[in-house]
């Protein structure tokens, strides 16, 4: 496998995916990113000074982070589509980059730009506690630390991997009907679902039984992704990531 | 006449004779399972450009994939310089240029040259060069979106020369350019083949009669022919006159814009024809062969 040489100021190969990601996906990161400031403020200032309005805020955005840290996180899938269709993969392999690196590269660059938009949604968000009530809970960093984050991080990878699998075992095409378009909806989707289960079994069993749901919805989606790892030297075949002749 | 083997050329120089060359023995490839090429084998050392050509769908991209170690092999070898494709050292000694770009979106043109010269472990130095060999150096700041379709062709094609390696696979690289971004890549192109080995494909058939000095045919993923072109003659001799005065005294219905064309049995026969032309009061301004013996190949 080849190691890009890049001593003398040459760009890595990482470092240029990276990039790209952001340019070509800077409007699902403003998307993401929108939403996500949106939301905050919208509830941080809604929300009364009172200690049940810290409770609503710092209870509900570290659940809702996830979703909107997926959809920022969709310009390395974009990337991916687009280096496939373009003959970029074809033109990397041919100089002995595998596809094992290529997947990597997307992956990896796809959890970074999620990790910035993250980053700045949770800064504001703890901001936003501090100056509005004061505090910033144990619960609230709990919340954040072990939900919000690892969730992020799963279900960018999870959407991230779904998207590469779909494009390589799909014609090229590209619009709303292509991996692109959809594979948003399959990264919010477990956010979501998580959501609606944790609305149901908080208001039968009381807020203990949330955090068991919000524990095992992250191991399952962890899981998942792990397995989908595992699956890609079978999954990622060189003569699917070629462009149509 | 069929070889598999490059067709032997008193006059080629000697300086390739240390280098083992491309080898392709038994090759069979294709995607996902589907056989494209079959059976394919044929060897290249001499420098010199190799046009390879067929009919949509004959296996011309296939083979270069397969070449350039992109496809895997379902039987059958490649080699490059007696070393396995599969081999890192053996991909070093090959530049490939795909039917597509091949461009990353989202870089401008010295971003984009940059990228393709950590891919390939080129130094700055070489960028500069190429940036500067391929007239793209007003370009660099441009985005690759804002290009045209031959400045395009300029930033992917520019990557083959930021290395020199002894072995080139281009496929299909004057696809779709205007005829003067095509002459120039054509020139760069025939630059290279005096010291390498390049295998060109193209749809262009007087493209390839003019840069080529051999060509390797194929057909439904075989190989149909290969041979030197000048050997090639064609099924049918066909010359076009051009004449000064007397055009009267010529059928119309041979007329094809400012030539009359004359179907002949062969070249022997011009000689006949000129005898009778000056007999009917024709003075011939110009004559030359209007076929092309490529054209034989797609038949």
């Amino acid at each position: 496998m080849v190691e890009p040489a890049h001593s003398d100021g040459l760009p890595s190969l990482l470092r240029t995916t990276f990039r790209r990601s952001i340019t070509l996906g800077r409007l699902y990161l403003g998307i993401g990113l929108g939403y996500s400031v949106i939301l905050t403020l919208v509830l941080g200032i809604s929300l009364g000074k009172s200690a049940s309005g810290e409770s609503s805020f710092t209870s509900s955005i570290p659940t809702l982070l996830p979703i909107f840290a997926v959809q920022g996180s969709m310009g390395a899938m974009v990337a991916f589509s687009n280096d496939r269709m373009k003959g970029v993969f074809e033109y990397l392999i041919a100089y002995g980059v595998t596809p094992r690196r290529l997947f990597a590269n997307s992956l990896v660059a796809s959890l970074g730009v999620m990790s910035i938009q993250l980053g700045i949604s949770v800064a504001l968000v703890v901001g936003l506690s501090l100056a509005r009530w004061h505090t910033v809970s144990s619960d609230f960093a709990g919340l954040l630390l072990l939900y919000s984050i690892p969730m992020s991080l799963a279900s960018t990878a999870l959407a991230c991997m779904v998207g590469m699998y779909w494009t390589v075992v799909s014609s090229p095409r590209e619009g709303m009907n292509s991996p692109v378009g959809l594979i948003p909806i399959v990264g919010i989707a477990p956010s979501i679902l998580t959501l609606v289960v944790v609305g149901v079994v908080g208001a039968a069993y009381g807020v203990d039984a949330t955090r068991v749901v919000l524990g095992v919805a992250l191991a399952a989606i962890a899981g998942l992704a792990l397995l989908l790892l595992s699956q890609v030297g079978r999954l990622l075949r060189t003569d699917r990531l070629l462009s149509p002749m | 006449m069929r070889s598999l083997e490059t067709p032997s050329n008193p006059a080629a120089s000697g300086s390739h004779a240390a280098r083992a060359g491309i080898a392709c023995r038994a090759v069979s490839s294709g995607y996902a399972g589907t056989k494209v090429l079959d059976d394919v084998s044929f060897s290249v050392t001499e420098p010199a450009i190799y046009v390879v050509l067929g009919p949509n769908g004959a296996g011309k991209t296939t083979l270069f994939r397969t070449i350039a170690g992109i496809l895997p092999l379902y039987s059958g070898s490649v080699e490059i310089d007696g070393r396995p494709i599969a081999e890192q050292g053996a991909r070093d000694r090959l530049h490939f240029l795909s039917h597509v770009d091949g461009i990353p979106d989202g870089l401008t043109v010295e971003e984009a040259i940059r990228f393709y010269a950590s891919v390939q472990r080129a130094s700055e130095t070489d960028v500069e060069r190429v940036l500067r060999l391929v007239e793209i150096d007003g370009l660099r700041t441009k985005f690759l979106k804002e290009l045209s379709a031959g400045q395009k062709k300029r930033v992917s094609i520019a990557r083959i020369f930021l290395q020199e390696r002894d072995y080139y696979l281009l496929d299909e690289p004057t696809a779709n350019l205007d005829p003067k971004v095509a002459a120039e890549i054509r020139d760069l192109v025939l630059g290279l083949s005096r010291e390498k080995v390049v295998l060109y494909s193209s749809h262009n058939l007087f493209e390839a009669r003019e840069i080529g000095r051999y060509v390797l045919a194929l057909k439904a993923g075989r190989v149909a022919l290969f041979d030197r072109i000048s050997d090639l003659r064609s099924a049918r001799f066909s010359v076009g006159v051009r004449v000064l005065s007397g055009e009267q005294f010529l059928p119309s219905s041979l007329r094809r814009g400012d030539y009359f064309v004359y179907e002949l049995a062969g070249p022997e026969e011009v000689p006949r024809l000129l005898r009778e032309l000056e007999e009917k009061g024709v003075q011939v301004r110009e004559l030359k062969e209007m076929g092309n013996p490529l054209e034989d190949l797609f038949t």
